[in-house]
């Protein structure tokens, strides 16, 4: 948890600095590509005649460091990425605009070819970053993941292009204001034609090979779906298969095995990613249930909204939880039993229902712990609240609730 | 007052204070009062620009997260 309470601070980075993680730490407080800052500082530097590196090193000696942080995981490529780089950019323009008109200012020929080449670097830089990878989808999905990954890749393609355009843009900006060009004039007016003409004839036959190479990578992408699908089949329906003809004569051992398997083939076919027992808490009551499910063979239907990191209290109420499950499927073997949590901003709340029997919660003899101390006294202890609904012959619902650790 | 900040809209904010010193400042240009040079405006209108996609940038970060 202090982890993202420190995200929420602005803190220099020194693990991913260039010079003193300022740049570096404002990337991260703003979840975006830290290259971003670090142009802008460099063009206001040099738009204002060094005054912006002044500023670096006021921020440098003022802004603290974070402390203590390890590896950061890999960025991603979050909502609003685009939108706060372009802000960012303008912001870092008008600076510069605003010392041109004090007369803070070297020359329109070094600073604005200096600018247009800063924004073109900046882009094939975040371009040259790995792109981030998708999560492994479900079959039924190959099609349009080849699709996506086509566009996905025309549209790195358009941008290199457009910040290669800038950088080449800004040198010959660069040499027609130094005069350069002028000598070398009609040559270079030559060599634009010419070129401009062979863009032109070979357009099409350039279109036509990235089509290939996109509907050749499509059909690839499809192909490894399908050898990924067979491999599966194989390994886990199949040998599955070949179990229960082995136990038919174990219709509780056939059903676990059978159960076992759908949940695996539709956590596959949704693409989960592997549970996550020990960090996240909807994982935690997954497998809290998967194991009281494999252990007594009673089916638990399991429907979590919303997921949060596991601390202290959460690891209480997921104990409390799996307490709730072993006593509904001893008690209510039959079934259905239900488990439902709901992850909310300030509190965790999971509700553990079943069919059974059900007691009278007054008439438990005081020697017996499992509801009283297991279920009630832990959440107690963590600050939270458990509760015991039941009525014989009416099945029981146990409600666990918990706020969670700011 | 926790029902306020969820119904503010940082986006609409940034941009009609955005909009209402662009408008403050061409009023004043065209009254006399100041005389803004071009650069000057350019300035104003690209800080105004990036203030508003900052602020919805890191408005869809934060309704999104």
């Amino acid at each position: 948890m202090s982890r993202v309470h420190a995200g929420n601070v602005l803190r220099r980075d020194p693990d991913n600095a260039v010079l003193g993680g300022v740049c570096a730490g404002i990337g991260r407080r703003l979840g975006t590509d830290p290259a971003i800052p670090r142009v802008g500082f460099v063009v206001i530097a040099i738009g204002t005649s060094g005054i912006g590196a002044l500023v670096y090193l006021l921020l440098w000696a003022v802004i603290p460091a974070e402390a203590g942080v390890g590896a950061e995981p890999r960025r991603r490529r979050r909502r609003g990425s685009w939108r706060i780089a372009t802000g960012v950019g303008l912001l870092a323009l008008s600076v510069v605009l605003a010392f041109r008109e004090l007369g803070l200012w070297w020359s329109d020929a070094l600073v604005w070819p200096l600018v247009l080449a800063a924004f073109g670097v900046t882009l094939l830089w975040s371009l040259s970053r790995s792109a981030p990878e998708e999560p492994e989808a479900a079959p039924a999905a190959d099609g349009a993941r080849g699709v996506r990954a086509s566009r996905r890749a025309a549209g790195r393609l358009s941008l290199a292009g457009f910040g290669i355009a800038l950088v080449l843009g800004a040198g010959l900006l660069f040499l027609w204001a130094k005069g350069v060009l002028d000598a070398a004039g009609d040559v270079a007016l030559a060599a634009l034609v010419v070129i401009l003409g062979l863009g032109l004839i070979l357009a099409p036959l350039w279109w036509r090979f990235a089509r290939s190479l996109a509907t050749e990578r499509a059909e690839r992408i499809r192909s490894e779906e399908r050898a990924e699908l067979s491999a599966h089949l194989h390994d886990s329906v199949l040998q599955t298969l070949a179990l229960v003809q082995h136990r038919a004569d174990d219709p509780a051992g056939v059903a676990q095995l059978a159960r076992r398997q759908e949940r695996e083939l539709r956590a596959w076919l949704a693409g989960a990613p592997p549970l996550q027992p020990d960090e996240r808490v909807a994982d935690a009551l997954r497998a809290a249930a998967i194991d009281i499910e494999e252990t007594r063979g009673t089916p638990i239907e399991v429907v979590v909204v919303g997921d949060c990191p596991l601390d202290d209290r959460l690891e209480a109420l997921v104990a409390a939880a799996r307490e709730a499950l072993t006593n509904a499927a001893k008690f209510a073997a039959d079934g259905p039993i239900r488990l439902y949590a709901e992850v909310e901003d300030d509190r965790v709340t999971a509700y553990v229902d079943d069919r059974g029997e059900g007691f009278d919660p007054k008439r438990v003899p005081d020697d017996r712990h499992g509801v009283r101390e297991s279920i009630i006294g832990r959440m107690e202890r963590q600050g939270g609240r458990a509760e015991v609904r039941s009525h014989p012959g009416r099945g029981t619902e146990v409600e666990l609730s918990v706020g969670r650790s700011r | 007052m926790s029902e306020m900040s969820e119904r503010l809209d940082l986006t609409s904010l940034v941009a009609g204070l955005a909009i209402a010193v662009i408008g403050a400042l061409i009023l004043l240009q065209v009254e006399d009062t100041i005389d803004l040079a071009t650069g000057w405006m350019l300035s104003a209108l690209a800080a105004a620009c990036g203030v508003v996609l900052l602020a919805s940038g890191l408005g869809a970060r934060r309704g999104g997260a």
